[in-house]
This record gives structure tokens, C-alpha cells and sequence, in this order.
């Protein structure tokens, strides 16, 4: 473990620079990132947040109950799931569970029953309703604040979870956003270029440089 | 409907870092009546209650210790599923946001337990109920500054609570009588008196099925409270008698 100036402190699992928040902090006591010794790789928590199309809309449940006809913009979608395999792309590790929630969100059908869909045919629903994932990527000096709102593309399944966020700060564990259109992100964020970077400085782990 | 706040959107943004507990997407029903995060968290370095939507800060209460001046769960009548969070805050505390109504919330209790157990934060056993949300919200809210009471699960006999329909004019409501504090809500405006500040109380407009109840408070206002069911009675004067405040009814 070490410190930074701002005095948190971070470890380095697997090549990603994880910022460890306080015991008891609700973001700490849901971490259970950890080496699997029976698979022999590192699971990972994993942070979903399903972001609606902003034209969704549903009815509140206190104006169906006065029968009143108006609406309210969808929430976003929180799950956080675990043991995901290090080994694993974004749409092998979507369990069934944030699938269904996408399904329901985005509007595509729903996990069939008894059947078991394949990554591949996730992938190709999730593509077709143009579905993309993002994560947070952080400014390499941090400043006083230790969040970002800056957000990356992440590659859905030729690369693995591992690969993906290697190099990569995350605050406990990796939080992936999933929406269709940028404007769909929550307030306040957007999506930036990843920083070009030269061969001989992406072979430089971050941990040196710190 | 974003709160008028000058300071901008920067300063009062809460970081994933500084989060200490988060409630998802609950249905506050007062100051505003909206779906939001209701947020425990660190504001440079102090613990802050906030309510939150898309990363929008709507309300926000510093100073837990001095701010919160009361805060209690409370049953929903005939909705035996949900439970009220109701808080009362310093609204002078608040002058970057435009509320100064309490703070109410409605917590599924089925849902919420869900969501506790999802997230690891209680036993993920089957027999465990709400009651361990509740143990936990009051645990994280004595470590950031204030008490949540609770007074209708306690079994001891001098915390007994209870609550009784009644109309404050037109407006129907719950009468809600605690250790040390009556409620009269949900509509607003939401009434709280300390049952110690009540001088004495009458009663009034007696028929056959219903009565009127008027608490005159220290400060000689009176606050009237009509058609209450008869059944209710013994309750209220038994309350009444134990906190030795004066009947003046003839």
C-alpha cells in the first residue's frame, strides 16, 4: 500500500491502481475483489451502472395509484456484481442478472428461459441496439478531488477484463457504464479520447511512475 | 428544478470517494417530491447528508451534529410494507438551497432489504428482516453526528408510540405520538412539537364515533385536531397523563 499527498491509499491489484476508500465506507465493504485459488486468476467486483435512454420515460408508482397520467425519466440502473473473471470480455462477464436489467432498459428481449446465450449472440444484441461501455479514467497527477468524470470507450469482447482496465485507476473496483447515446450519461460526464499514448511510455506501468 | 446555488455544480458534487452510505433511487416525498439518492457522505472532510439526483445535488446538511435537530422512522398507516425516514434539519444551514420543509422519505421494506443484502451490508440470510436496515441506517447516521429514533419497535413500555387518523381542517392526517415528541402529518405543512413544550390539551366536539383534540403549546398557540375515533381515547389520555400535561377540558 502506499499513500499520495492526498492521503489515499492506494494498492496495485493485477496492474490497476485501486484507490481504497475507509472501512466501512459502503464502497469498501462491497469490494470482494480477490485471487480465486480454485480458478488460479483474480475475480473482480464489478460496478454497472445502466444508464436509460433519456427519452424513457415510466409512470411513478404513487400516480398510477391516483390514476394520474404523467411520468418520470427512468433512473439509472445500479448493480454491482462479483467474482467476474480477470480472464473474462465485458459482455462474458455481464451476468444474467445485469443482462436482464439491459434487456429491460434498452428494450431488447429478455434471456430466454433454459436457454443458455453465448457471448456471442450477447454481443450481437447489445451491438445491435448500438449498446457501448465506458469507464472512468483519472488524470494521471490527482488533484484535490480524487473522482473524474471523465469517461473512456471500453472494448466490449476482444479484450479481457484484465487488459482492460491494466494501467487504469479505480476507486475499490471498476465501475462500467453502460448506455446507448452520450447524452444518456449521467450530468457532468463525458467522454474523452484515450491519451495517445507513445510505445515506450505505455510500456511504462503507472505504479513507476508515482 | 435545480436548487439556486451559485457556487456551481463542482463544489457540491459528491464523489465516489466520499460516500459513506447511499440509499438508490428512494421516493422522498418532502422537501420535494421526486425519486433520489439519499447520500451520507464526506464535504471536505465532513460528514453531509445530501439528496441527489443524477448527480445533482438538490438538499444538503452539514454539520450532522447541530443541524439535524430530529430524526425518526415512523410506520405508514395501513401500509404495513413501507416505512417513513422523517428528518428535521436547520433550515438556515441551507441557504444555497431553496427548501426548508422536513425531510420525508418512504423506504419499501421489502426493497430495501434487497438492496442492503445486495450490497453486503447486512446478513444475507433469509430470516433476517427490515429491522437490520434500520439497526444499520442508525448505526452510519450516530457515527456522522445524529440519532434516528425508533421508538415504535421498542418494546420497552415508556418508549410506547402509536398513531391515530385525524383532520387538521379539511387537511386528513396521522397523528403521531412518540416519547418525547407528537407528529401530525403527511400533508404538508408537517407539524412537530416536543411533548414538552405542550401546556395542556382539550378536548372537544365528543359525539357517539368521534372527538376533537387541541394542543395549546407553551406559547399559547392551539392547534386543533378533528374526528378522531373514539377508540383512540384511552391512548392519547393515558399519553396525556404520562407527560403530565394539563387537561383542560371541562
Amino acid at each position: 500500500n502506499s499513500n499520495d499527498e492526498s492521503g489515499c491509499p492506494k494498492v496495485i491489484r493485477r496492474g490497476v491502481t485501486c484507490l481504497l476508500l475507509p472501512k466501512g465506507m459502503q464502497r469498501s465493504a462491497q469490494n470482494r475483489s480477490k485471487w480465486d485459488k480454485s480458478l488460479d486468476l483474480f475475480v473482480w467486483s464489478i460496478e454497472w451502472l445502466l444508464c436509460p435512454p433519456k427519452n424513457r420515460v415510466v409512470p411513478l408508482q404513487e400516480d398510477v395509484q391516483e390514476g394520474v397520467q404523467k411520468g418520470v425519466q427512468e433512473d439509472f440502473v445500479q448493480f454491482v456484481s462479483h467474482r467476474i473473471k480477470e480472464t473474462d470480455s465485458i459482455v462474458d462477464g455481464m451476468s444474467n442478472v445485469v443482462y436482464e436489467k439491459c434487456s429491460k432498459l434498452f428494450n431488447f428481449p429478455p434471456l430466454e428461459k433454459g436457454v443458455e446465450m453465448r457471448g456471442i449472440d450477447k454481443l450481437k444484441v447489445l451491438e445491435d441496439h448500438n449498446i457501448k461501455f465506458y469507464t472512468k479514467i483519472f488524470p494521471q497527477e490527482m488533484t484535490e478531488s480524487m473522482d473524474s468524470k471523465k469517461l473512456i470507450l471500453l472494448e466490449p469482447s476482444k479484450k479481457c477484463i484484465g487488459e482492460l482496465f491494466r494501467n487504469r485507476t479505480v476507486i475499490e473496483f471498476p465501475t462500467i457504464f453502460v448506455a446507448q447515446e452520450e447524452t444518456d450519461l449521467p450530468l457532468g460526464y463525458s467522454i474523452v479520447e484515450e491519451p495517445q499514448l507513445s510505445a515506450d511510455i505505455e510500456l511504462t506501468p503507472i505504479e513507476e511512475s508515482n | 428544478s435545480r436548487a439556486a446555488n451559485g457556487t456551481g455544480k463542482s463544489d457540491t458534487d459528491i464523489d465516489d470517494t466520499n460516500v459513506i452510505f447511499k440509499l438508490e433511487n428512494v421516493s422522498v416525498l418532502s422537501p420535494l417530491r421526486k425519486k433520489l439518492n439519499v447520500v451520507l457522505h464526506l464535504n471536505n472532510g465532513q460528514p453531509t447528508l445530501s439528496l441527489v439526483k443524477d448527480s445533482m445535488v438538490e438538499l444538503s446538511v452539514s454539520d450532522l451534529k447541530s443541524n439535524i435537530n430530529f430524526a425518526t422512522f415512523l410506520p405508514v398507516p395501513e401500509k404495513p410494507n413501507l416505512a417513513y425516514l422523517f428528518i428535521v434539519y436547520d433550515p438556515n444551514d441551507n441557504e444555497n438551497y431553496k427548501y426548508s420543509d422536513p425531510i420525508l422519505i418512504t423506504l419499501n421494506k421489502q426493497h430495501t432489504l434487497a438492496e442492503f443484502q445486495e450490497k453486503q451490508l447486512i446478513s444475507q440470510a433469509k430470516d433476517v428482516d427490515f429491522v437490520k436496515c434500520i439497526e444499520y441506517i442508525r448505526k452510519q447516521a450516530i457515527l456522522t453526528g445524529f440519532r434516528i429514533f425508533d421508538s415504535f419497535s421498542s418494546t420497552l413500555p415508556e418508549q410506547k408510540s402509536f398513531h391515530v387518523e385525524g383532520h387538521r381542517g379539511t387537511k386528513e392526517g396521522t397523528l403521531y405520538f412518540l416519547p418525547d415528541h407528537i407528529i401530525f402529518g403527511f400533508k404538508k405543512p408537517i407539524l412537530l412539537f416536543k411533548s414538552s413544550d405542550i401546556d395542556s390539551i382539550t378536548y372537544s366536539s365528543i359525539t357517539r364515533l368521534t372527538f376533537n383534540v387541541t394542543l395549546i403549546t407553551k406559547e399559547s398557540e392551539k392547534f386543533e385536531f378533528s374526528m378522531i375515533d373514539q377508540s383512540e381515547f384511552a391512548k392519547i389520555d393515558e399519553y396525556v397523563k404520562r407527560k403530565q400535561v394539563m387537561d383542560k377540558s371541562m
